[in-house]
């Protein structure tokens, strides 16, 4: 009977634990099921920037767990420096923390305030293709708030201009990797998802780019912006398929297999051969190796243009071609004979112009066809503009980058295969609309484009 | 003309030219100073900011720098007055103009960075010599070093802006919000 009674008094009290503790916690809210962090540092900084790391150890433990084990913290950097502004900073507000007092913070923090320990890195990075090129098209070109409005939008279909539906590709597209313009709200925060953005992103105090891109915040890590994915975060489908390639390179190969006891942290300039037993993004593009030394200017060591329409040697704000051939052959000399070296290119610069030829063939056909007016208004309804768009933005692309960074299936099939296809359609098209005088009734062609 | 003529007129000539040059000297030392500045009501403001500053007198009771050691150029001798000359003239001609108000100070921040307004790196640099010095924090070394290794462009100014006057924008803005404010009390 005792022992009934205990039974039942047992089952009342887990159902109790069972039913009710839900109850408790959706009241006060749910704990911190991370450990809560106590912090004390005693060690190197101002009264203020211990009181930020001890408030947010709290409150974002992530964050300051996150910056512990970085360098920042290593060299006294803490949330105070970065974060700081003075009052009449266009960003300036106050976290609950500093309320009341002269102390003003901002959530975003720009290059400007990065350039103040690592000038010449952000001077090299303003001159690169990853700067204000990169959210050119996001903030200032037309056709691309097009796109990103009015066609992948649906204001085209009717949904009405400044519903937020219109701004949601920008938002969890185009912005991602390219940046926008940050707008600001009355309490000087960002409105409008116009923060955070990719690599070319623009603060209100004027600073153009995004270094947690690549160095994610808050341990902004060397090793992490060596590994290729940290490119292949932005650099990566059917437009660019740049990570995919590397990992069908030799290099790649050799990254997959050995990486794993590559050495990641060795010092900015002395990271090289040996470190590692096949080079990364980095080491080609940015890494102090042999006898060059860093840059933060990714498009520094690059001959061509192989992103646009037609591929042209790079010159003016995108760089000097000559001299980056220049410089790649010194990194690529680390590793291999100059017989290769030299084979390698020669590979290329046929690939482009193979490429180019292709490309000005059908731009003479599309002019004929313009001056007679047998293209369609809306280029996203007229196959011929269509194929020709797949033909340099994708499989264009795919070809030359494949050739570059010797990934052959992307040269090959993703490439070349498909484009002499796309060639042929386009050809086909363009005598049907020049021996009839007239535009097709049906789309012969899919939309989605090939793959 | 006898010899004791000449020596004699030598004699005042160098005592006269002497007592110039020591007038003259301690002038350009005297209206380098933030007594001398702030004695322009236009100045106000940037005393006040410079006074409550590191670089004033109210953090450690010492004045640690007056107005000409960070605005003119300390890089030669001819330089820094031929500057004094040319800005001296300048700020008179504004003050009769009636220009230095709160309201150009602002309009003309919109357009221009307010902290480097002739401000001489030179000058920072007569009395912070050892720049990677003893004692100073972890953080400050990398970003010192750049400079000292000539790897930037980048002055003093860029990174510690608000040594000098402080915030000092808002301060300019709360002085407008002031005089408005005493403006409408009349």
């Amino acid at each position: 009977m005792r022992l009934g009674s205990c039974f039942k008094w047992t089952f009342l009290l887990a159902f109790l634990a069972v039913f009710l503790a839900p109850g408790v916690y959706a009241a006060q809210g749910y704990p911190n099921l991370a450990k809560t962090k106590e912090l004390v540092i005693k060690r190197g900084y101002s009264k203020e920037a211990l009181q930020c790391i001890e408030c947010h150890a709290k409150k974002t433990p992530g964050i300051v767990e996150d910056w512990k084990n970085g360098r920042m913290a290593h060299a006294g950097v803490s949330c105070y420096d970065c974060h700081v502004v003075p009052k009449s900073s266009p960003m300036a507000s106050q976290c609950e923390g500093v309320r009341g007092t002269s102390i003003y913070t901002s959530p975003m923090v720009s290059p400007k305030t990065c350039a103040r320990c690592h000038p010449s890195e952000v001077e090299q990075f303003e001159k690169s293709a990853h700067s204000r090129l990169a959210s050119a098209p996001v903030v200032e070109k037309k056709k691309f708030q097009v796109l990103m409005y009015h066609l992948e939008g649906g204001e085209f279909m009717g949904i009405p201009k400044g519903d937020p539906r219109t701004t949601a590709t920008r938002r969890s597209g185009c912005q991602m990797c390219h940046g926008s313009q940050t707008e600001l709200g009355p309490d000087n925060k960002p409105v409008k998802g116009t923060w955070p953005g990719g690599i070319g992103h623009r603060y209100p105090d004027g600073g153009i780019g995004n270094c947690t891109v690549c160095h994610n915040r808050h341990k902004f890590s060397i090793a992490e912006a060596r590994k290729p994915e940290a490119c292949g975060k932005c650099h990566l489908g059917p437009d660019h398929p740049n990570i995919e390639i590397y990992y069908e390179s030799s290099h790649g190969q050799r990254f997959l297999t050995e990486g794993e006891e590559w050495n990641w942290d060795a010092a900015p300039d002395a990271w090289e051969p040996g470190d590692y037993t096949a080079p990364t993004c980095a080491t080609c593009h940015m890494s102090g190796i042999g006898e060059l030394s860093t840059t933060h200017n990714v498009t520094e060591r690059l001959k061509w243009d192989l992103v646009h329409v037609k591929s042209v040697i790079r010159s003016g704000e995108r760089g000097n071609g000559e001299r980056g051939r220049e410089l790649m052959r010194k990194v690529c000399l680390n590793c291999h004979s100059s017989l290769h070296v030299e084979t390698h290119f020669k590979k290329l610069d046929d690939v482009v112009a193979l490429y180019n030829t292709y490309i000005e063939n059908v731009q003479k056909m599309l002019s004929d066809l313009k001056a007679k007016g047998l293209l369609k208004q809306d280029k996203w309804k007229d196959p011929i503009q269509e194929l020709y768009y797949y033909l340099w933005h994708h499989t264009g692309r795919r070809a030359r980058h494949g050739a570059a960074m010797d990934g052959p299936d992307y040269a090959h099939w993703h490439g070349f295969f498909q484009i002499f296809q796309i060639y042929k359609d386009i050809e086909d098209i363009y005598n049907y609309r020049m021996k009839h005088g007239k535009i097709e009734e049906l789309s012969p062609v899919m939309s989605t484009g090939p793959l | 003309m006898n010899k004791g003529g000449i020596v004699l007129g030598l004699i005042v000539g160098v005592v006269i030219t002497l007592i110039f040059s020591l007038v003259t000297a301690s002038k350009v030392v005297s209206t380098g100073k933030a007594e001398f500045c702030s004695s322009c009501h236009e100045m106000k403001v940037f005393y006040e900011t410079w006074e409550a500053g590191v670089h004033g007198p109210a953090q450690k009771g010492v004045v640690k720098a007056e107005c000409a050691d960070c605005h003119l150029p300390h890089d030669n001798m001819i330089n820094y007055l031929i500057s004094k000359f040319k800005f001296g003239l300048n700020d008179y001609i504004a003050h009769l103009r009636g220009k230095g108000t709160p309201e150009h100070w602002i309009e003309h921040w919109k357009h221009k960075v307010p902290y480097k307004h002739q401000a001489y790196e030179s000058g920072c640099r007569e009395c912070h010599k050892t720049l990677v010095a003893k004692g100073i924090p972890i953080k400050a070394f990398k970003a010192h070093r750049e400079y000292e290794l000539g790897h930037t462009r980048e002055n003093c100014i860029t990174c510690h802006q608000t040594v000098g006057h402080g915030d000092v924008i808002t301060a300019m803005q709360e002085e407008l919000a002031r005089q408005k404010m005493a403006k409408t009390e009349k």
